[in-house]
């Protein structure tokens, strides 16, 4: 498959991703653009021995929490986020998706791998580089944060 | 009270991505165009960007020598609102640094930030410690000559031209490497995905510029450059050293260079490259290219993103910034500097200095008393801490780094450019909570601000660490 391919056959899938990623659909296309295009600089190698969508996946999650994004964020928007935001295409609980952008990028991201890419916190912990133990404290803070109720059952089921 | 359960959640996330509003416009065609503009910048990129720059037109300046953080506990730094208890990860002595202008005073200058015909100028590393490199730029990222500016002086001559090959459309000059008797450069196109580059050299003393040959393939994606009394040297972004002699002639590469990286000639490490942000690791090996002199470096088990040269690595540990000689010995972390950023290296006057961003300072912490770095320099062997630019009362700023392809001289900012922040009240349920657990949670009205930068534009802050004094042990 060529480059090209693959942005075509995957770039709207993942472009979701940025977007649950991020919460706003200009830094979704942003880290979806940016994450595209390091594939791209590494399209030869990554095609030969690994998953295109597995490393673009990871490239956007890391750069999600990184240095870079957040004090581009910060130059661009000061990072208020947008009170007013409504969504009218969300049928369910727009008050939720409103305060997962209250949250800091890698307790977002943490969510986000874990409820809607459905990995372990083993899987999260390697992808984002950090301990099992900062995935699990970080996602308690986040879910406590939304008042996300977690039963022991419920963690050991997602678990 | 938590009254949601994770079932919500699962649901408002996969509502929200099928919601999601669809990208603007063709997404290969937007990719390319980032490729585009990422020219100047394209290997860089690799690296962590730091801090941003006006000059930059809105884009960003970089940081060599990075890496991507390894986590580490604690809170993440959003830069926000001026309002809830903000955690800083900072030692309040560490913090307590002083402006670069009184620590090396000697080593900082005023330039312009154009030169006369409105060419914008970009500092690319300083050749002594009274001139500064620098390439002009007729238009966003596209150099078109290189210039040698006169701290004494206070003025500006022309080294060479950097003109664009015969027949060759979209060509962009890339990073630049001063050598012993050459400057030399490469270039590309960037905005094709063409695997092409071609490398120039013109005399150090200035002259005019010779092409001294091209490379396509593997090999023409360079990450360093390099440049010797007969050759230029190279590193593709998968690994491995190449030469190509100045007269001209195939290239080949250096024998015992695979998976090894540039990091200034003659020096290589087995980390770097082109996925050095997205690909953490610590190196551990130094290999001397001339002498063929292999170090092992002495890496402990919590250290990340550790950068050897020759006397001083740079790494992370525990989230606070580390630095060591490659044998292990000396070893010290500076707590409040690098958490959750990338040390780099620099290049000073007696070897390699490591170069930290500052995080963890909230808006609130930097007011009219009190400086507050955006990075700080340091130096492993006298201590020193220099801090670089000024944090806004708001908690941004930006500052720039020399692009040469070896660790730059050269930190620099736009003093003039100012943060112009909008504040309004809104409620404090709504901003981010960055405080520690068990911090003050704000209630009620709070004011949050939004930041666009104003100003700015003639002037650049230059740091020069070439100009700081040798020290007298």
């Amino acid at each position: 498959m060529e480059f090209t391919d693959f942005v075509a056959v995957r770039g709207s899938a993942l472009y979701r991703y940025g977007y649950v990623l991020t919460g706003n659909a200009e830094d979704a296309a942003d880290l979806t653009q940016e994450a595209l295009m390091r594939l791209g600089d590494a399209w030869s190698r990554i095609r030969k021995k690994d998953d295109p969508e597995g490393y673009v996946r990871t490239t956007m999650a890391r750069l999600h929490i990184s240095l870079w994004r957040r004090l581009r964020r910060e130059r661009l928007v000061a990072a208020v986020p947008e009170a007013a935001y409504t969504d009218d295409h969300l049928g369910g609980d727009t008050g939720l998706w409103n305060e997962l952008k209250t949250l800091p990028p890698k307790q977002r991201a943490v969510l986000v791998l874990r409820y809607y890419e459905d990995l372990s916190d083993q899987e999260i912990a390697e992808l984002l580089g950090i301990s099992r133990g900062t995935v699990r404290s970080q996602a308690a803070r986040a879910l406590d944060k939304l008042r996300v109720r977690v039963t022991e059952a419920e963690t050991e089921a997602v678990r | 009270m938590n009254d949601r359960s994770e079932a919500e959640l699962i649901r408002v996330l996969a509502d929200a991505a099928d919601a999601a509003p669809g990208p603007e416009g063709d997404l290969v065609e937007t990719v390319r165009m980032r490729w585009r503009r990422r020219a100047r910048r394209r290997l860089q990129s690799a690296f962590a960007v730091l801090g941003v720059l006006a000059v930059v037109g809105g884009g960003t300046a970089v940081a060599r020598g990075a890496f991507f953080r390894g986590g580490g506990e604690g809170d993440v730094f959003t830069a926000v609102t001026p309002t809830a208890a903000q955690s800083s990860a900072l030692d309040p002595d560490v913090v307590d640094i002083r402006p670069v202008s009184e620590i090396w005073p000697s080593a900082v200058f005023k330039i312009p930030a154009a030169a006369a015909d409105g060419w914008k100028y970009r500092p690319i590393t300083g050749l002594s410690a009274t001139q500064l490199l620098l390439s002009a730029e007729s238009s966003f990222e596209k150099a078109g000559r290189l210039e040698v500016y006169d701290t004494t002086a206070g003025r500006s001559t022309v080294l060479t031209q950097m003109p664009a090959p015969e027949g060759v459309k979209g060509y962009f000059a890339q990073d630049v490497e001063v050598g012993t008797d050459y400057v030399a450069w490469w270039g590309e196109t960037p905005n094709t995905p063409d695997k092409w580059a071609d490398f120039w050299v013109a005399p150090r003393t200035g002259g005019p510029a010779r092409r001294v040959g091209e490379v396509t393939g593997a090999l023409a994606e360079v990450t360093r450059l390099g440049v010797t009394r007969d050759s230029v040297v190279w590193s593709a972004g998968d690994g491995g050293i190449y030469r190509m002699p100045l007269g001209g002639g195939a290239s080949e590469r250096i024998e015992g260079t695979e998976g090894l990286h540039l990091l200034t000639w003659p020096w290589a490490a087995d980390a770097g490259g082109k996925d050095e942000e997205t690909v953490p690791g610590n190196q551990t090996r130094l290999v001397n290219l001339e002498t063929g002199q292999t170090t092992e470096v002495d890496v402990q088990e919590e250290v990340k993103g550790l950068r050897c040269g020759p006397v001083w690595c740079f790494g992370a540990e525990g989230g606070a910034a580390l630095a060591q000689r490659p044998d292990g010995s000396d070893r010290r972390t500076l707590p409040g500097l690098g958490e959750g950023s990338e040390p780099s290296l620099l290049t000073g006057g007696t070897g390699f200095l490591g170069f930290f961003g500052v995080l963890g300072v909230g808006p609130q912490e930097a007011d009219e008393n009190r400086y507050v770095p955006l990075a700080v320099v340091y130096d492993p062997a006298t201590g020193a801490t220099a801090g670089i630019g000024e944090r806004d009362r708001n908690g941004g700023g930006g500052f720039g780094v020399g692009i040469s392809s070896s660790p730059t001289s050269i930190v620099y900012w736009d003093a003039d450019e100012k943060q112009a922040q909008e504040c309004e009240q809104v409620d404090a349920t709504s901003l981010p909570l960055t405080g520690p657990s068990g911090a003050p949670t704000p209630t009620g009205k709070v004011r949050a601000c939004t930041t666009t930068q104003k100003g700015g534009g003639k002037e650049f802050t230059v740091v020069n660490l070439l100009a700081v004094p040798a020290i007298t042990q």
